[in-house]
């Protein structure tokens, strides 16, 4: 029995409460239903009711239409109900289950996580850092890595590179979430998929990755090249791609083939640095002794030749330089050392060279720091030897000085290292013993997740997780090295770095090292936070000598400062007054700029009601 | 009761006090950790951003109810300090034990002397009468209420509901404010929503079958209420009994239910077993109000429940949140709201533990005993016309899988039927898709939790899944 003439019955009624029951006498297509609705009637008892319904509504006078018709409605819909198949027919292909963990994560902790990764405004980078940090378990449950995922395509690219961290860090089992739903010609989303897959899989991914290469289209092949450089069986394949590739294409090839070995990429490499000079800088991140000795060799010839030519360097050569220099970063192998030693016997030539405005031009800083940049990467090594050797060759001047004593502190005891390098410190004079130590400490911090002194080149990535271009110490400092730091002015930043948050003896000194800064009048909001973290109280006057010395800081800073302290809002009011007062008679005596007096009020009046 | 972190983030008034309580904890800012000799008071002092550090308590009586005390100005309540402190003690950290401090025995006296002056009071030496005047005042005018509603629904299909836009809207909002001075919120509700689904149709024509359909059942349902009601309330006015009855009826005009009127009416179970099976939260757009919904099994007699905890945009701060619920609830009384199908239940207290092996097994073979008998459940009750469209039913799986597009659920006997959204609970409800990527197999003998509806769009029953239930385990599809 076809219930069609029902359903149209049910639409027509419908319709009508959205056309309005005053049209009902018109309404000829209800009637025409209502007539097709007939020979139903006599199936059931229940559409005899609806039939007669139907004849009652199409002759019921205006007043009583309406009440008729909602009648009539709640019972077709209850047979509509009744009616109801379930659906589901044809061939059952049975779900197997995912490889996904499940969390119990209640509604408070995934909510906000599952907000933040697939919503949109300001806060979620936020959260999603939060969480990372505090639970990253979090991550491998089912509902959030697949919101993780699809995270990948956020249009806020932090976020998204925020994901594909987190999704790096799961680790393999993830890898057929990501390859379920891949779309080869898709956009940033696939993208970053293939970087993941290739991050966790390595050379395993290159059945996919070539499975995918041929349908891939613009990012997504981008990412399929360069992800092919995993796998060492790929090198055939890239150097051919090299010849067909163009564009962003064939710098992931490029890119691929930088993390090869062999005759065959030594010999691509050599005619391509011929070819296209500026493809050097692909090779930043190549760690190949071909690559090493390439750039070390094609640095060398550029700086021989400019020492030669005497001539100044022009700004395109200073910048062409300056890709050679960059790809020396981070190389360690025996023909950089050979290239360290030649620049430190032409180190007054290459200090000779000008500018194009006949100035110097600086390139020996830049290879100095270039050294210690390698040297933090490499760790221990002929790079720590060669450090040393340099140091040895010029104790009279502080150039090698950080570059030995790193080199000493990750290879060598403690208390070693202390006694080789402190009575230089001892010997220096004053500035320079202190530009000698921060040059060197600026690159050591503890680690508070490793629980180890590191050194790094830059210690914000390896704590944002940006890099893990990180070295540890042989041994954790020697403790006398803090009583040389702490005498130093300005290395508030650098110490709280070094000081270990659990030692609680260190962390006193360093509190008073904090405070003499501050009653110096040198000091920043960092300082302020460190020292009211750690239960400091006197803070009266503190402020006097910077707004003194500092004409330049205006009221909002010294809000913030004062902000930071643990001062109740009364007390910080009277601070700020009389700092007002002091800016006023300097302003007076000509000496600075005065601040903004209903600023000024309105602060001491907003802290006074507190 | 053994304290959790599902505990601690239950008493707190937002899940970020507790989230900083933990941070707190996490770096150290608690010293002069104390308790009491029988652990029922555990205290300390907390850093703050302040000079002096705050003094924070939490007295463990009852350990179903701690209460919190802090000397920091926070408004929230629990504040992070002493929910800080909850994480100290979760953490194992050691307690020096010491005597009580006098200024928190003194509360403690205070506290106890107040329950007791309370409870005294509770226990009524007889029942309150109502008041018969304002009653009858009351029923008079709820029935001429229900007069004007009925007109409003008259003066609505007449011109059509595709008519009811813009100013026309607005009368009708205003119209149905003069209901809820009829105490007759149900219906005042019922208009607002048909008001709002007509707005979607002009905001979204994409959408307009669903909405009218959407404002047409709402429409039913309300002529449903009328007429059943106008008897309801004539027979009691008739009668002269002018207090709560066991009838969906109350509620459909707007009455809201309190315990002791529940017990009245004996609307109640002792010592109930509850699990949840799933929660969920949605913005009722009528009223204005959040509301958290949490789906329960009853261990005991296999009786589904839900609770809702209804938290009204302009008081959220002021209402505590409701959040998921892990483990076994043991509830010394439940209140069951009156009506069928998915009743509402409360309660006024609870302890939690976490499932036995024996209890966990049990839960899928408290499931409907086949499609068929969910199915003819859900008919019976989507045909009432004061019910919702859905029903929360539990079914055994046979397997789950796919046919083409759809996922769908087959049930031992070989039965099955198409799982899908609910369209009407909106995108953020959406949980089907996570069917495809569950994690591990589903044992045999395990059992799919969801609400069961009726599809316009092919005129089909569908289940929206929510839960997986398997002999180990309850995992959540949603929340």
């Amino acid at each position: 029995m076809s219930l069609q003439p029902l359903y149209d019955v049910k639409a027509r009624l419908e319709q009508t409460a959205i056309a309005g029951v005053g049209l009902l006498g018109e309404d000829f297509r209800l009637r025409r239903a209502a007539e097709s609705f007939k020979p139903l009637a006599a199936a059931s008892p229940v559409f005899g009711r609806i039939d007669a319904g139907l004849d009652k509504l199409l002759s019921a006078p205006p007043g009583e239409q309406t009440g008729l018709l909602l009648d009539l409605l709640a019972l077709v819909d209850a047979v509509a109900y009744t009616q109801a198949k379930t659906g589901g027919t044809g061939e059952l292909f049975p779900l197997t289950g995912g490889p996904g963990q499940y969390q119990e994560l209640s509604y408070s902790r995934l909510h906000p996580l599952l907000t933040a990764l697939t919503g949109t405004g300001g806060g979620r980078m936020n959260q999603l850092k939060d969480t990372w940090e505090n639970h990253p378990k979090f991550f491998s449950d089912y509902r959030v890595l697949s919101a993780l995922i699809a995270g990948l395509g956020d249009s806020y690219s932090d976020l998204a590179e925020l994901n594909e961290f987190i999704l790096k860090e799961q680790g393999a089992w993830i890898v057929p979430f990501l390859k379920e739903g891949f779309d080869p010609s898709g956009k940033k989303e696939m993208a970053r998929r293939v970087e993941v897959v290739s991050a966790l899989e390595g050379a395993a991914a290159t059945p996919w990755l070539r499975e995918v290469l041929p349908l891939a289209k613009k990012d997504v092949r981008a990412a399929v090249l360069a992800a092919l450089g995993e796998d060492p069986e790929n090198v055939p394949l890239l150097l051919d791609l090299s010849k067909t590739e163009r564009g962003a294409n064939r710098e992931a090839v490029l890119r691929a083939l930088t993390k090869q070995d062999g005759e065959e990429v030594r010999a691509f490499w050599t005619a391509e640095l011929t070819k296209t000079e500026a493809s050097v800088a692909f090779l930043q991140a190549a760690q190949t002794d071909w690559a090493a000795a390439l750039v070390a060799q094609g640095l060398r010839n550029r700086l021989e030749n400019f020492i030669l030519r005497g001539e100044q360097v022009s700004t395109g050569e200073r910048g062409e330089l300056g890709n050679w220099l960059a790809s020396m970063g981070g190389k360690a192998g025996p023909s950089s050392a050979a290239f360290w030693r030649w620049a430190d016997e032409h180190a007054a030539d290459i200090a000779g060279l000008k500018n194009n405005i006949g100035r110097p031009l600086g390139f020996e800083e830049n290879l100095s720091n270039i050294l210690l940049y390698s040297l933090c990467t490499a760790g221990p090594g002929p790079l720590c030897e060669l450090c040393r050797e340099l140091w040895g060759n010029h104790r009279d001047r502080t150039h090698y000085f950080p570059h030995a004593l790193l080199s000493a502190l990750i290879t060598c005891p403690a208390a070693e290292v202390y006694q080789e390098f402190s009575p230089y410190v001892e010997r220096s004079s004053g500035v320079r013993k202190a530009q000698a130590l921060k040059d060197t400490f600026k690159y050591v911090f503890w680690n508070q997740k490793e629980g180890c002194y590191q050194i790094s080149h830059n210690y914000f990535h390896v704590l944002a997780h940006v890099s893990t271009r990180a070295t540890s110490l042989a041994a954790p400092l020697d403790r006398r090295w803090f009583d040389l730091l702490l005498k130093i002015p300005d290395m508030g930043d650098i110490l709280r770095r070094l000081v270990p948050p659990e030692d609680t003896e260190l962390c006193e000194k360093l509190v008073a090292y904090q405070y003499r800064n501050m009653l110096n009048g040198s000091f920043i909001q960092e300082d302020v936070a460190y020292l009211r973290e750690h239960g400091w109280t006197d803070w009266r006057g503190f402020l006097d000598k910077k707004v003194r010395k500092d004409g330049s800081l205006t009221t909002y800073a010294v809000v913030r400062l004062l902000n930071e302290t643990s001062l109740t809002g009364p007390e910080k009011a009277e601070e700020l007054r009389s700092l007002y007062k002091i800016v006023q008679e300097q302003h007076i005596a000509h000496k600075r700029p005065t601040w903004p007096e209903q600023r000024v009020q309105e602060q001491i009046a907003a802290w006074e009601a507190e | 009761m053994e304290l959790t972190e599902q505990f601690i983030f239950l008493q707190a008034p937002n899940p970020a006090a507790a989230e900083n309580g933990r941070k707190l904890s996490k770096k150290g800012s608690f010293s002069g950790l104390h308790k009491t000799g029988d652990s029922t008071l555990y205290w300390a002092e907390c850093a703050g951003s302040g000079k002096t550090p705050y003094r924070v308590s939490i007295d463990w009586t009852d350990p179903n109810a701690p209460v919190c005390r802090c000397s920091c100005p926070s408004r929230q309540f629990p504040c992070k300090h002493a929910l800080g402190l909850m994480f100290e003690q979760l953490a194992d950290r050691a307690f020096d034990e010491a005597d009580i401090p006098q200024d928190i025995a003194d509360k403690r006296a205070k506290q106890a002397a107040k329950s007791a002056k309370k409870e005294s009071a509770a226990a009524p030496s007889k029942p309150k009468k109502p008041n018969a005047a304002a009653q009858k005042k009351k029923l008079a005018k709820q029935l001429e209420g229900l007069d004007m509603a009925e007109k409003m629904v008259d003066d609505l299909l007449s011109t059509g509901l595709g008519a009811l836009g813009g100013a026309s809207a607005q009368t009708y909002d205003k119209l149905a404010k003069d209901l809820g001075s009829c105490y007759l919120t149900g219906p005042q509700t019922a208009f607002t929503r048909i008001a709002l689904a007509v707005r979607t149709v002009q905001k979204e024509p994409a959408q307009a079958d669903r909405a009218y359909a959407e404002a047409l059942r709402i429409l039913v349902a309300l002529r449903s209420t009328i007429k059943k009601s106008r008897i309801f309330l004539q027979d009691k006015l008739e009668a002269g009994s002018f207090t709560p009855e066991d009838s969906a009826l109350f509620e459909a005009l707007g009455g809201v239910w309190k315990l002791e009127d529940l017990r009245a009416i004996g609307s109640f179970q002792e010592n109930v077993r509850l699990v949840q099976l799933s929660f969920d939260i949605s913005f009722d757009e009528a009223k204005k109000e959040y509301v958290e919904r949490g789906w329960w099994l009853d261990l005991d007699g296999g009786n589904m429940y839900q609770t809702l905890n209804l938290r009204p945009a302009k008081a959220l701060k002021y209402v505590k949140g409701d959040d998921s619920r892990f483990g076994l609830l043991e509830v010394p009384t439940l209140y069951i709201y009156p009506g069928e199908g998915d009743r509402r239940a409360r309660w006024e207290s609870v302890s939690a533990r976490p499932l036995t092996a024996e209890e966990q097994a049990a839960l899928p073979r408290l499931a409907q005993p086949n499609l068929a008998a969910a199915i003819k459940l859900t008919r019976g009750a989507i045909k009432n016309t004061l019910a919702p469209k859905f029903l929360a039913v539990l079914i055994p799986i046979g397997q789950l899988g796919k046919v083409e597009d759809d996922f769908v659920l087959e049930d031992p006997a070989g039965d099955r039927i198409v799982l899908r959204d609910r369209p009407e609970d909106g995108p953020d409800h959406a949980c089907t898709r996570r069917l495809a990527i569950l994690p591990g197999e589903i044992p045999t003998g395990s059992a799919l939790f969801g609400l069961m509806f009726y599809d316009e769009g092919d005129r089909s029953l569908c289940l929206h899944p929510y839960s997986v239930v398997t002999p180990d385990r309850i995992i959540r599809l949603h929340y």
